[in-house]
């Protein structure tokens, strides 16, 4: 068993993950701060991120470097992003900001997929986006797209 | 005396607390949302923790946000339990009522909306997945964040072809019709993200308003433009306004019969994709645009006449080159260490030099040339230590060939020479496509086959070939030393789908393809594909009875609806849609290993398809 150096990843309240660093690697913004950082890098502040999200990112990290060309990666993947349209959107958001192509590409499609199909109503209620047109707009809008809009 | 104080403390915290929620929208709205179903309790165990350090109370057990919240964090509702705490606490009569009314107040029950908040990259690569413009289109509704959102995406494509289509047609009113639509619709928006214009006439009479529309286009720091001219004419190529050529905003500039000035000075200093087609060019001036794009990141060649000379070193962010159809190329001379996919296709003859020793990250090459030689093609593979995927298409003059590469995960050998004998040793090969007219000789092609996945043979004999079994079975019999294979054989219009390898029936057809796979979703995309692609006659599947490719494809099959769900408002669309009627026959068969005890069963698809005829009878019927 090879001794790996484990990096410390601090969330934004406060809870710390220790992890190999060949998986902190992963993300490209956690490999520059530790290139650019010096010597002193065990310990890197992740404050765009909560606790939760950070785990799940580490969760995807993990399978990710330890297996990288394996079948089940891809139900894996599947499997990952079963969950709340509001946990995907930390999901997104978190894998914009650490840099990590993989499950930003992941995350995105699978709420675009979210978007396929659905009337406007349904997609209104399940991302919670509040219609802030006036009746006097919408009516305007139905007028404007009707071939399309309000299937 | 003191109660009465506290009540007064109480009653101000209260007020104070009214006002601030008058800001925020109080509704009452059903006790579990999606926010909170399944993942609720672990968000809000950390979002507890963050809320203590935004402006908060914390009241014995119980966090309300009053103030602003940060990074999007909802608030958390109050639980029964902590309510009832409150009560417990001591609070009675009108203070207690009041409470509870304002605890209404402050219930703020609404959940975040997480995606308008999203970083705009971010929603620019969800829509960019978006395939249907009708989904794209469709966010203009949600709400006015999004409608902005939608504008800094939005996209022109103006098709004079689907146009002509579309009525009775003169190139005047084609005119029009852009002109106006650009006029009403690009005012309001400060940046469009796209603009392409088709012609498949370069008449005289579109070039002048061509300029405008994409000198409006520029104006509006267009990223991704795009011009398709189909003109075989050089003479009549659009002649491209030297502005497109020094333009800040492009990242994306695709060319379709253009010709360009001479001497064109060119700036594109944030160029990511270039693609120039059916043109006529010249040294000087690819060697301007190789000045000009200095962070180029993909470069595309197609039928480009007169490139002559093609050097390039000094693009360090060029990670994608494809040279394709190109005459007039005769040496190509390549030194970028950032280079990762190297395309070059030639459809006839045509020597050239090719020369990429400066490339030593290649990752993935494809050669389509009948004139590569083996020392030519095996001095190429030297310099390559990374090489993972490797596509050999119609190398007509290759024969004997070795490919020793411990990183190559995919490889493709496409209608080469009859005879070729590859010889291969990957270990980490996981992928391999053969294509031929003959099945090479095993033993000493694939040496080492630990790691494959995937084994596609596609076989066309010649008339007055007799088919290869022997070959075919003694491939076959080297694969399946190692198991867990599922096949996928298609011959004429049939498919049969064997789940576990057993030992092959001999087809008689003259084309073959056999499709070897190991995992089961994989397994799933295959069949899915060759569904859509080849509309069989005839699937049939051998599997265990509990095997879950078939109760797939019995639930898709069989319980299918007349318009499926996944492409209503699509108008391509899936196969599913296609099917006029399905008959499933089962035929058990028992097991076919004896000591495993598997019960294996055979069970037939037959599908009749809609023609297209009779498809566009039933549109009439339903509309």
């Amino acid at each position: 068993m090879t001794s790996s150096k484990t990096i410390v990843l601090r969330s934004s309240d406060g809870a710390t993950f220790e992890v190999d660093e060949a998986v902190a690697l992963h993300s490209l913004m956690i490999k520059h701060r530790i290139e650019t950082g010096g010597a002193d890098s065990t310990t890197i502040d992740v404050p765009e991120v909560t606790g939760n999200t950070l785990s799940k990112v580490i969760e995807y990290c993990k399978k990710h470097v330890e297996a990288p060309n394996s079948d089940d990666l891809k139900s894996f993947d599947t499997d990952f992003v079963k969950v709340d349209q509001a946990v995907l959107c930390h999901l997104a958001k978190a894998s914009y900001y650490m840099n990590i192509k993989g499950l930003l590409d992941l995350s995105s499609k699978t709420i675009a997929d979210m978007f396929k199909g659905k009337t406007v109503e349904q997609i209104r209620e399940t991302f919670h986006i509040k219609n802030d047109f006036t009746p006097e707009e919408e009516e305007e809008l139905r007028k404007e797209n009707s071939w399309n809009l309000f299937v | 005396m003191f109660m009465k104080t506290r009540r007064l403390l109480f009653d101000n915290k209260l007020k104070r607390k009214l006002n601030a929620n008058k800001l925020l929208r109080i509704k009452r709205r059903k006790r579990k949302t999606e926010h909170s179903s399944r993942s609720g309790d672990s968000v809000a165990c950390s979002k507890k923790r963050v809320l203590q350090n935004v402006d908060g109370e914390v009241k014995d057990g119980q966090t309300l946000i009053t103030g602003p919240y940060k990074n999007g964090v909802s608030v958390i509702r109050e639980s029964k339990r902590t309510r009832s705490c409150i009560s417990r606490k001591g609070i009675k009569g009108r203070k207690k009522r009041k409470m509870e009314t304002t605890d209404e107040v402050d219930e703020i029950v609404e959940p975040l909306d997480q995606i308008s908040e999203l970083p705009e990259h971010i929603i620019h690569q969800i829509l960019s997945c978006l395939r249907c413009p009708k989904d794209v289109t469709r966010i203009t509704v949600w709400s006015k964040k999004w409608r902005s959102i939608f504008a800094s995406f939005f996209s022109f494509d103006f098709d004079q072809k689907k146009f002509k289509a579309s009525g009775r047609y003169n190139p005047d009113k084609f005119i029009t019709f852009v002109n106006s639509s650009l006029a009403e619709k690009l005012g309001p928006m400060h940046s469009i993200q796209k603009f392409k214009v088709s012609l498949f006439q370069a008449n005289f009479k579109l070039i002048p308003p061509m300029s405008n529309w994409i000198n409006a286009a520029l104006n509006k720091d267009v990223k991704e433009l795009e011009i398709h001219v189909e003109e075989n004419n050089v003479r009549r190529h659009y002649l491209l306004p030297n502005i497109v050529l020094t333009s800040k905003s492009l990242t994306s500039l695709k060319l379709y019969g253009c010709k360009f000035g001479s001497n064109v000075i060119i700036n594109l200093c944030n160029l990511k994709e270039l693609s120039i087609k059916n043109a006529h060019v010249n040294t000087d001036l690819i060697n301007n645009f190789i000045q000009g794009c200095p962070s180029v990141e993909d470069l595309r060649l197609v039928n480009c006449k007169g490139i002559g000379h093609l050097h390039i070193s000094t693009l360090d962010k060029l990670q994608r080159v494809h040279l394709h159809e190109c005459h007039g190329l005769v040496s190509i001379n390549i030194a970028l260490t950032s280079l990762v996919s190297f395309m070059y296709w030639l459809k006839t003859s045509w020597l050239c030099d090719i020369n990429l020793s400066g490339c030593e990250n290649l990752k993935y090459l494809s050669i389509k040339d009948p004139t590569l030689t083996d020392e030519v093609f095996q001095d190429m593979l030297k310099k390559f230590s990374y090489l993972e995927k490797l596509v050999l298409r119609e190398c007509t003059r290759l024969e004997q060939i070795t490919i020793l590469s411990k990183t190559l995960t995919e490889l493709s050998i496409i209608r080469c020479k009859k005879n070729i004998d590859p010889l291969i040793n990957a270990p980490n090969l996981t992928a391999f496509e053969f294509s031929g007219e003959r099945i090479p000789f095993i033993p000493f092609m694939l040496l080492n086959i630990s790691n494959l996945h995937v084994v596609k043979l596609h076989l066309h004999l010649r008339r007055k070939e007799s088919y290869p079994f022997r070959d075919l079975e003694r491939f076959l019999r080297i694969i399946v030393k190692i198991g867990g294979w599922k096949s996928i054989v298609s011959s004429h219009k049939n498919i049969t789908i064997h789940e576990e390898l057993p030992k092959f029936e001999r087809v008689s057809s003259k084309k073959l393809k056999l499709e070897l796979i190991k995992s089961p979703m994989k397994l799933k995309d295959f069949v899915d594909n060759l569904l859509r692609m080849s509309r069989p006659n005839m699937l049939s599947l051998v599997s265990s009875s509990d095997s879950e490719l078939l109760n797939f494809l019995k639930e898709k099959i069989m319980s299918r609806e007349r318009n499926p769900k996944c492409c209503t408002y699509y108008s391509r669309k899936c196969w599913l849609y296609h099917i006029k009627d399905v008959t499933m026959v089962i035929l058990f068969e028992g097991a076919e290993n004896g000591d495993e005890g598997h019960d294996l069963q055979q069970i037939m698809f037959k599908f009749n398809w809609k023609s297209s005829a009779s498809e566009r009878l039933e549109l009439v019927d339903s509309s």
